[in-house]
C-alpha cells in the first residue's frame, strides 16, 4: 500500500481505537434507547472504567517507551557518543557570542 | 483553509462514509441474528475455544454453542460483532490518511475487514477461554460478582486486543503518529 505523510488532526492517533470502542458499546445502545434498561449503567460504569484505564497506561507507556529512546546518543554502558563534541562546540560558540555582546 | 478547521481529504472523507456505512449494516444484521446466521464467526470462535481448553461445544441450532459438562454457553451475544464493527472502524478512520490513491483505500477497507474478523476470532476465543475459567472458578472479588467480573473481563480482553491491532496496523501503514504507541 503506497502512504504519504499529511499535516495531523489534533486528535491523537491513539484515541480513534478508544472512541470507537465506547461509541459502540456505550454510546450506540444509549441513543437506541437501552439506557433505561436496567443494567446499562453498571455496563457503562464498567466498560468506561477498564477502558479508560488501559488507555491510561497504554500511553503512559507509550510516552515512557518514546522518552526511553530519546537518548539515543548513549551507548549500552551510558557512555555517550559523538554528541559530546557537538554540544562542546556548541556551548564554546554560545559562550564567544555572549562575550562577544 | 480557515484558521482552527481541519479540512478531511475526500478519499478519506469517502473510506469514513464506507467504514461508518458498513459498521451500521452489520450492526443492524447482528440485532436480527440467530446462532445459524453467525456461524460465520461463532464456529472458529469456538473451534479455537475448544482447542485452547480442551472444553468440547456443540452446535444448538438457533442457541449457540453450548458445552453440557460445564453448562457454558456461547450465544450469538458473545458472537464479537461489536468488537470486529470497532475494529474495522478504527482501522479505517485511523489509517485513512495514510493512504493517497482509490486502489490503496480500497485495500485499506477490503484489509480492514480481514483483519478485523481474524482479530475478532482470536480477542473472542482468548474472552471466551478466560471466562470459562472464571466461571468453574465462580470467582468474586467484593462487589465485583461474576457477572461484573465476567463484563469487566471481556472489556480488558477486547480492548487490549484493539489497542494491540491497531499499533501494529499504524506500524505496518507507516501512519505512525507521536501518541500511537
Amino acid at each position: 500500500m503506497r502512504t504519504r505523510a499529511r499535516p495531523r488532526s489534533s486528535i491523537p492517533l491513539a484515541l480513534v481505537p478508544w472512541l470507537a470502542y465506547v461509541g459502540v458499546t456505550v454510546v450506540a445502545p444509549a441513543v437506541n434507547g437501552a439506557a433505561v434498561d436496567e443494567g446499562y449503567a453498571e455496563h457503562a460504569v464498567i466498560t468506561l472504567g477498564v477502558s479508560g484505564a488501559i488507555m491510561m497506561l497504554w500511553l503512559a507507556a507509550s510516552r515512557m517507551r518514546l522518552g526511553a529512546r530519546k537518548p539515543a546518543a548513549t551507548l549500552a554502558g551510558g557512555r555517550r557518543v559523538n554528541d559530546d563534541r557537538v554540544d562542546a562546540g556548541s556551548r564554546r560558540v554560545t559562550s564567544g557570542a555572549r562575550s562577544r555582546s | 483553509m480557515s484558521r482552527g478547521r481541519v479540512a478531511v481529504p475526500i478519499g478519506d472523507a469517502a473510506v469514513a462514509v464506507v467504514a461508518l456505512g458498513s459498521a451500521w449494516a452489520i450492526k443492524a444484521f447482528y440485532s436480527r441474528a440467530d446462532a445459524d446466521d453467525l456461524r460465520w464467526i461463532l464456529a472458529p470462535t469456538v473451534r479455537l475455544v475448544g482447542w485452547a481448553s480442551g472444553v468440547a461445544f456443540e452446535l444448538e441450532p438457533h442457541q449457540g454453542y453450548l458445552s453440557e459438562d460445564h453448562l457454558f454457553l456461547v450465544a450469538p451475544a458473545c458472537a464479537g460483532v461489536n468488537f470486529l464493527i470497532v475494529a474495522f472502524v478504527s482501522l479505517c478512520l485511523g489509517l485513512a490518511h495514510t493512504c493517497s490513491n482509490a486502489g490503496s483505500r480500497a485495500a485499506l477497507v477490503l484489509c480492514g475487514a480481514a483483519v478485523a474478523w481474524a482479530t475478532t476470532v482470536l480477542a473472542n476465543a482468548a474472552r471466551i477461554t478466560l471466562a470459562l475459567h472464571l466461571h468453574a472458578a465462580g470467582t468474586a472479588l467484593g462487589p465485583l460478582t461474576p457477572a461484573r467480573l465476567h463484563c469487566a473481563l471481556g472489556v480488558a480482553v477486547y480492548f487490549l486486543f484493539l489497542l494491540v491491532l491497531f499499533s501494529a496496523a499504524t506500524r505496518v501503514t507507516g501512519g505512525r503518529h507521536e501518541n500511537a504507541g
